[in-house]
């Protein structure tokens, strides 16, 4: 069988934005009739590449090629006429007008100045026919699944013919019906000589759909890979690169507390789809998966923060374990992010300001802040933290970004939290500072709080983690050791794993 | 059943209303009457079609008022001091209206600002201008023109077919033609629309033109059924126009609602009304408090109507 | 607000200063000056000074500036006419609220204060002058009233408001009623709000006259759009003069320039003016009286000119008829 010519070659491309290389070494071919799958972690140049081949940004250097000459946009109109197409993961259709006019919109067929909604509609429903949907497409979009906007959204790319058609993450909001529907007008597409790039965060999508892999990592296109010729875990090792050893600072045979809270069956789709899992009092439970993997969704489900869940969590009181409401479970945890600015700091105010905001009431007597207590308690933090400051007194928003953490922790450790979350508690840190954030967890732990760690960075999660809580696609595929080793970590992004499921 | 209701629940007030008046005074119901209804209509009709047309955009334009009064002493001041035919005159004051309504455009599109911060600086600029212009005089208007803005053909007003020309032609390239269709997807979202390529800042532009003649149209056609241009020329006329679209059932947010049964049922509704309160000779004092709640409830039909949509989806 | 007690104060202020002059200043603050109303004031004032001062035995030079319809303009303007010294300030204020700061400050420099046309909304002024709305509409009303007795009609009347947020509006529609209800020549068939909206005196009438095809007269609030109702009775073939079988009889109120040539065909019947000939008058008589010491003896409300009854008949040959000679 002959391979056809690849109807899209990108080659050598570089592209800064002021002193942020974003890509330094972008290659990616696609050829019609197959499907080309785009993966990177976050930061990888996935975006930049995709800005360049939409003509919305152009290269500092490289070559775009479609079907072997060089191009050069100067806009996304260029793009477009080169026959190239994108389906957002934003949808943009017009909720109040037909599936038809949808389809249209921006290149209505007219007649002597009127719409000719007659061509229109036959039109649109032979572009939905090539896609396998059966939308009426006299109806208003309003009302229609997301699914089939996703379907009309395609129809519309589809219209001006693309040799080249991109998706953008299309199945982060669509049930497993949807997502069967959405591949199948794929494969429909790709039997009628479309070339397809289909960028996701989802690797078994990847594997099910693709024919080829590209990934790219840190800028530059690393790999690419028949699909047939790897599998989930080569493909998640060359995203994330070699991890160099990991010093750890917490004991391989460190004994588990008792429980100190048990989630079973927490479920808010589309966001978290069913975890469970059990958190011991001292211990540290890494949350390890890729980036879109639903950790931060986890733990915000938790607390309640997005809307109600479904599922019990139940957390260990006087009497055992017990049902505790979101707010009641709230009251006792600490949630430390990664923005400070935005969640846990007031910038112009001092460190025992913010230190005592969230604990004023314990700090008041008879309505009235006492300022003896709050000084008493920021030094105390301010020492037990070891954060640089000047005094109690100086203002937060100078500080640096390492010691405003610490701020942060001390303002909720002041309540003597039971669980404390961490989401990327060191991002944007230096190593000085990182190392100092993950040796306080630790302490932490030591003192009996039962702490949920998410990390990127598999290094960090591997210094402090008595357990590792594996999170897929939003759900939480299982447990692995303290002892698991860097491959079996790797794996279990992939794979089904050998999971401890909680009794 | 309980959907069809609500699905008609506005005309049918709208229906009661009528009976109810004509219960209490029979020469409501009479053809003169519907005439005479239609025909005080007229103004506020050809403004609030413009206004439709920025509000499927999902804007405001407060200005309208004030560009009709602007527009309509600029021609009283030709007819009067330059001796210009009232024809001449008129077509002077919906270039005036064109005009405003661009340098609205200009301030929309160009200079970003938002719309109803900006065409409430034009609405005093404009008003502040002509008051100005006019020393706030009252001028009266030539008979001709006076007849004119009365003139009957057998049983109809003519004016009353033209604005119903003017709101039927809006109507047929709102829903129509491509450029009537960008107008509803920039009203849905304006984001999504310019991310497709779609010409928003064009679209605006000219909607917001259209606005200011029809505008300055609808300032013309109220002078001359009254043969006088006075300061009272389109006060408040803009948050009327708004008034009517929002109770024909035109969303605010844009994108939604029906140009020609928005503004027909949006003005018979305020029309219905004072005629009606008219008729029966009620308290001058009550007027504002039965006007309301009349508005209140059809409004609050209307609200059960948009919520049961929603909850469908 | 009570004038008297303030009027008295001043006179007091004033005897003491030993301001018994024979010469004095009188300093004048227009709001605008663009309508012929407005320099027909002018004009009578000056004219009144000249005829009463001579009989008073005092001789009044003016002082005059304009604010352009700009407050604080306003406000500024009568702070040089303090610091001038001016023995009385006579303003028509642009904004009612505003013009308090400017009482406040003659007061404190002892220079009485009369407003003219526009009361004052917070602070009282020494003594204010301005047209008699309720005393217009009473007059109208029983000229009007006699006229139905004398023609042998039992007059049924369309009533058109002004809008009830203007005390004026109030006054000449109590006025119309209590007439109204003292004689049977005259009875209201109904009464239409019209906001002052000529577009609305227009849809009213016409409203009104078919839900009341027995109607015969309309009281008007005020004549400034009387095209408005011309048109509405233009469409039923009403519109004619007095002496054709089709005359509608009209009553108004304000006899302005629109409306004096319309009286001169006999389309209108009876007028109460607006009279600017009358309120120039009247507050010549209160300033030379606020110069000499003495208490202009206002009522309640202030020194109100009424204003005269205008009917066909006496239109031709009424004097200083303001809306008649300036244009």
């Amino acid at each position: 069988m002959t391979v056809p010519p690849p109807v899209l070659t990108m080659t050598g491309l570089r592209k800064a934005y002021g002193t942020v290389q974003a890509v330094s070494d972008g290659r990616l071919t696609a050829r019609a009739g197959e499907v080309m799958a785009l993966l990177g972690a976050n930061g990888a140049g996935k975006s930049t590449m995709m800005n360049l081949l939409g003509g919305l940004v152009s290269p500092d250097a490289g070559q775009i090629g479609i079907a072997g000459q060089a191009v050069s946009f100067a806009g996304p109109t260029d793009a477009i006429r080169a026959g190239i197409a994108f389906v957002q993961q934003e949808l943009s259709v017009f909720g109040s007008m037909t599936v038809a006019e949808n389809v249209f919109a921006g290149a209505f067929p007219t007649r002597a100045g009127r719409i000719d909604r007659a061509a229109m509609q036959s039109q649109a429903r032979a572009l939905l026919a090539q896609l396998g949907a059966t939308i009426d497409v006299g109806r208003p979009v309003d009302g229609l699944s997301t699914g089939d906007r996703q379907m009309v959204e395609i129809a519309r790319a589809l219209r001006a013919r693309p040799r080249i058609l991109i998706f953008d993450e299309p199945t982060s909001s669509l049930s497993g019906r949807e997502k069967a529907l959405l591949h199948t007008a794929i494969r429909d597409l790709k039997a009628q000589g479309v070339a397809i790039i289909y960028i996701s965060h989802f690797i078994s999508d990847v594997f099910d759909i693709c024919d080829r892999i590209t990934v790219m990592r840190n800028g530059e296109t690393v790999a690419e890979r028949l699909a047939s010729q790897t599998d989930q875990a080569e493909v998640v090792r060359l995203m994330l690169g070699e991890i160099g050893a990991a010093g750890r600072i917490v004991p391989d045979d460190a004994v588990p507390g008792p429980v100190a809270l048990r989630v079973v069956g927490l479920t808010a789709p589309p966001r978290i789809r069913e975890a469970s899992f059990d958190l011991h009092r001292g211990e540290i439970l890494g949350i390890w998966g890729l980036l879109g993997a639903g950790r931060t969704e986890l733990v915000r489900g938790l607390l309640g923060l997005d809307g109600p869940v479904a599922g019990r969590i139940e957390l260990h009181g006087p009497n055992g374990l017990a049902p505790v409401p979101p707010r009641d479970l709230r009251a006792v945890t600490a949630f430390v992010t990664e923005d400070r600015r935005g969640e846990g700091l007031l910038l112009p105010f001092s460190v025992s300001d913010n230190i005592a905001l969230p604990n004023l009431d314990a700090l008041s007597q008879g309505g009235v802040v006492q300022r003896g207590r709050v000084r008493e308690l920021a030094l105390r933090l301010i020492r037990t933290l070891s954060i640089k400051v000047s005094g109690p007194a100086q203002r937060v928003g100078t500080l640096s970004g390492g010691n405003q953490q610490k701020v942060v922790l001390a303002k909720w450790l002041a309540g003597a939290p039971t669980i404390l979350i961490l989401d990327e508690p060191t991002r944007g840190l230096d190593l000085a500072a990182k190392d100092d954030i993950l040796r306080l967890a630790v302490d932490l732990a030591g003192q009996g709080v039962a702490v949920l760690l998410i990390s990127s960075e598999l290094e960090e999660l591997m210094r402090v983690s008595h357990r590792y809580l594996i999170v897929r696609e939003r759900c939480v595929a299982g447990t692995l050791p303290g002892h698991a080793t860097e491959a079996e970590l790797i794996a279990a992004l992939s794979a089904p794993v050998a999971v401890q499921v909680p009794a | 059943m309980m959907r069809g209701v609500l699905n008609y629940g506005f005309p049918l007030i709208l229906a009661g209303l009528v009976v109810l008046f004509g219960v209490l005074s029979p020469s409501f119901l009479g053809l003169a009457n519907a005439m005479g209804i239609l025909h005080a209509m007229v103004p506020i009709v050809v403004v609030a079609t413009g206004m439709a047309l920025v509000v499927m955009l999902g804007k405001l334009d407060i200005s309208v008022g004030a560009i009709g009064f602007a527009g309509m002493s600029m021609a009283a001041m030709l007819i009067d001091g330059a001796g210009w035919s009232p024809l001449a005159a008129s077509a002077a004051a919906l270039g005036v209206g064109a005009a405003l309504g661009a340098l609205n455009g200009f301030v929309v599109v160009v200079l970003r600002v938002n719309p109803l911060i900006a065409t409430l600086g034009t609405m005093i600029a404009f008003r502040g201008l002509a008051l100005q212009i006019t020393d706030s005089r009252v001028m009266v208007l030539p008979d001709a023109m006076r007849n004119f803005g009365n003139w009957t053909i057998g049983p109809v007003f003519f004016d009353v077919l033209l604005a119903g020309a003017i709101l039927l032609a809006v109507h047929l390239v709102h829903r129509e033609t491509p450029f009537g269709r960008t107008i509803t997807a920039i009203g849905n979202d304006e984001a999504a629309a310019r991310r497709i390529g779609l010409p928003v800042g064009r679209t605006v532009f000219a909607c917001f033109v259209i606005s200011g003649v029809l505008g300055a149209l609808g300032g013309v056609l109220g002078a001359a059924q009254v043969g006088a241009v006075t300061t009272f020329l389109g006060k408040g006329m803009e948050f009327t126009a708004v008034a009517v679209v929002v109770v024909g059932g035109i969303s605010l947010f844009g994108g939604r609602g029906s140009v020609f049964w928005g503004v027909l049922l949006g003005a018979l509704t305020f029309e219905i009304i004072r005629a009606g309160l008219n008729h029966v000779g009620a308290n001058p004092y009550f007027y504002q408090l039965i006007g309301g709640g009349i508005i209140f409830v059809a409004m609050y039909a209307a609200a059960l109507k948009a919520r049961e949509t929603r909850l469908q989806d | 607000m009570n004038y008297s007690i303030t009027a008295l104060a001043a006179a007091a202020v004033l005897a003491a200063q030993g301001a018994l002059a024979n010469d004095i200043t009188v300093g004048l603050s227009w709001n605008s000056k663009t309508q012929p109303l407005e320099a027909a004031w002018e004009d009578y004032m000056k004219a009144e000074a000249e005829r009463q001062g001579a009989a008073a035995g005092v001789t009044i030079t003016w002082v005059i500036n304009v604010a352009d319809a700009d407050p604080s303009r306003q406000a500024s303007n009568i702070e040089d006419l303090i610091t001038q010294g001016v023995n009385v300030i006579v303003a028509r204020a642009e904004d009612a609220g505003a013009i308090g700061a400017s009482i406040r400050a003659a007061n404190a420099a002892g220079i009485p204060f009369v407003t003219f046309d526009r009361a004052s909304g917070t602070v009282a002024p020494t003594a204010h002058v301005g047209g008699d709305s309720y005393d217009q509409a009473l007059t109208t009303a029983t000229a009007f009233a006699d006229l139905m007795k004398e023609q042998g009609i039992e007059g049924k009347c369309i009533e058109l408001q002004g809008a009830l947020t203007d005390v004026n509006a109030i006054n000449r529609s109590k006025g119309w009623t209590e007439v109204d209800a003292a004689r049977p020549e005259i009875s209201t068939l109904v009464q239409v709000p019209t906001e002052w909206n000529p577009e609305l005196f227009r849809s009213g009438m016409a409203n009104a006259l078919r839900a009341h095809p027995e109607a015969n007269c309309a009281f008007i609030a005020s004549d400034f759009a009387i095209t408005a109702v011309q048109s509405a009775l233009e469409e039923v073939d009403r519109w004619a003069p007095a002496g054709d079988a089709r005359h509608f009889w009209l009553a108004t109120q304000d006899l302005l320039p629109g409306a004096v040539p319309l009286m001169e065909g006999g389309y209108i019947d009876v007028s109460t003016t607006y009279d600017a000939f009358k309120h120039s008058e009247e507050l010549v008589r209160v300033v030379i009286a606020l110069s000499k010491g003495e208490d202009p003896m206002c009522g309640p409300d202030g020194c109100l000119a009424k204003g005269r009854v205008v009917t066909p008949a006496t239109i031709a040959t009424i004097e200083n008829l303001w809306s008649k000679t300036y244009k």
